[in-house]
């Protein structure tokens, strides 16, 4: 299987059309969960992952492979969610948990159903408490997987700030999630 | 997802975003809608021509910023000539002394010995709740909380101290300093002589310590200090500097690690 810079090479040397959608296939799904995850509102989430993939494939001539496409990628997802966090801001909207969408069939009793949904909300309050970049923080590490270092690089900050950014964010989480995490 | 799942918090943040998840219809939608937005793109027929023409002028720049290079070397030069005569008759101090970290900046052997058998005695005092105890001048503070197992916790001195000499002078003389016993990964909050303050340093797995500081100095300096950068155990670093007219200020910080058991 071709690399992620092989498909970029072979975009910039053909102008290839199937490499972009390989890439799109490759990384959509992680893309729109850090995009969900960040912006904390479903009805945004798919225009502003379209719009990271367009960014970054009208940007690829920029990309010189010094690092990882996918680090590239994501550096594009959490510039254009940053952008987008910052215009909210400064037009302040108080935050409101989502409705939960409607629950599927399932073989719960609805009043478990009830207790998720309550719970779903007290953790997507939560995170919606976090200043953007310890909401990033925990988005790449704890939720993605990523390590420090990775995420250090996508954020544009050094090692150290990344490791006091989850520091602080977990600390926070913490104190907002207690009662649910009594052992 | 993380693997890490043992962690309650963890637990929690992986459960709430696997509900969030897209489900594959959603996905495939998605991915048809960024494919049929790119067939509409202008870059995707010349995405050749765009590579050289960034090539182009790349080509353009380097030149640019050469000349301009060489045109601010030349104001500089002037600055310099014309700024000369105002220190020509100033003393010279010693150009490598000024480079060592002052002495007051180091944690001694015999002090970490010290620090350790401190952290140890109060943090047993308050049932293994100490978060961390600082000493500046005549002022101690300190913080407790949740009691946690000290055999978990890596103990950690710091020491900030504020530096100043005059132009003329090879000395430092120290203005401000304070000591602190905590422990790693711990935020130390409040700090004798700021009026806000936020450290915190963590020992990593290579022995090197990584520290994010943020403070606010009050006297003799008014200043706000940031910095986040990795530092060798026991050994000063410079994390702010300052120049006034007549003199230079200099903030060190070391953190060094203490033994698990007093000795």
């Amino acid at each position: 299987m071709q690399t992620d810079e092989g498909l970029v090479d072979e975009f910039k040397r053909t102008g290839s059309r199937q490499a972009l959608d390989e890439l799109t296939d490759r990384h959509v799904a992680k893309v729109r969960a850090m995009v969900s995850e960040m912006v904390l509102d479903r009805s945004l989430v798919d225009d502003l992952t379209q719009e990271v993939f367009l960014r970054a494939y009208r940007g690829l001539a920029g990309f010189q492979g010094r690092a990882q496409f996918s680090t590239w990628l994501y550096r594009v997802t959490m510039n254009t969610v940053h952008g987008y966090l910052d215009r909210v801001r400064r037009s302040p909207v108080a935050f409101h948990a989502e409705l939960p969408e409607t629950p599927a069939a399932s073989d719960q009793q609805p009043a478990q159903l009830a207790v998720q949904t309550e719970l779903s909300s007290r953790i997507e309050a939560a995170v919606a408490s976090l200043s953007p970049p310890l909401r990033a923080a925990i988005v790449l590490t704890t939720l993605q997987g990523m390590g420090a270092s990775e995420a250090a690089k996508i954020e544009g900050c050094n090692l150290a700030t990344m490791y006091w950014r989850i520091h602080a964010a977990r600390k926070a989480l913490k104190r907002h999630l207690a009662e649910y995490m009594q052992p | 997802m993380n693997s890490k799942q043992n962690d309650p918090l963890d637990s929690l943040l992986n459960a709430w975003a696997q509900g969030r998840a897209a489900h594959e219809p959603e996905l495939r939608d998605l991915k048809s809608r960024i494919g049929h937005t790119l067939t509409n793109e202008q870059f995707l027929g010349d995405a050749v021509g765009v590579h050289r023409s960034t090539h182009r002028l790349r080509g353009r720049f380097i030149i640019g910023f050469c000349g301009g290079l060489a045109a601010s070397a030349l104001v500089v030069f002037g600055l310099l000539r014309w700024a000369s005569p105002r220190v020509e008759h100033a003393e010279v101090p010693n150009l490598a002394a000024l480079q060592k970290p002052p002495s007051a900046a180091l944690l001694q052997s015999q002090e970490l010995v010290d620090k350790s058998r401190l952290l140890h005695a109060v943090d047993t005092e308050f049932a293994g709740g100490l978060e961390w105890l600082a000493e500046g001048g005549e002022d101690v503070s300190l913080a407790v909380g949740r009691p946690e197992v000290a055999s978990q916790r890596v103990g950690l001195a710091m020491r900030m101290v504020l530096v100043r000499r005059r132009y003329h002078e090879s000395d430092w003389t120290r203005v401000w300093s304070t000591d602190v016993v905590t422990y790693s990964e711990q935020v130390v909050d409040s700090l004798p002589g700021t009026t806000s303050a936020a450290v915190w340093a963590c020992v990593l797995p290579d022995g090197l310590i990584s520290l994010d500081c943020d403070l606010s100095l009050e006297s003799p300096l008014s200043a706000r200090v940031r910095f986040s950068g990795l530092l060798k155990s026991g050994i000063p670093r410079q994390v702010f500097s300052i120049e006034t007219t007549d003199e230079e200020y200099r903030l060190y910080q070391t953190v060094a690690r203490l033994s698990n058991a007093p000795s």
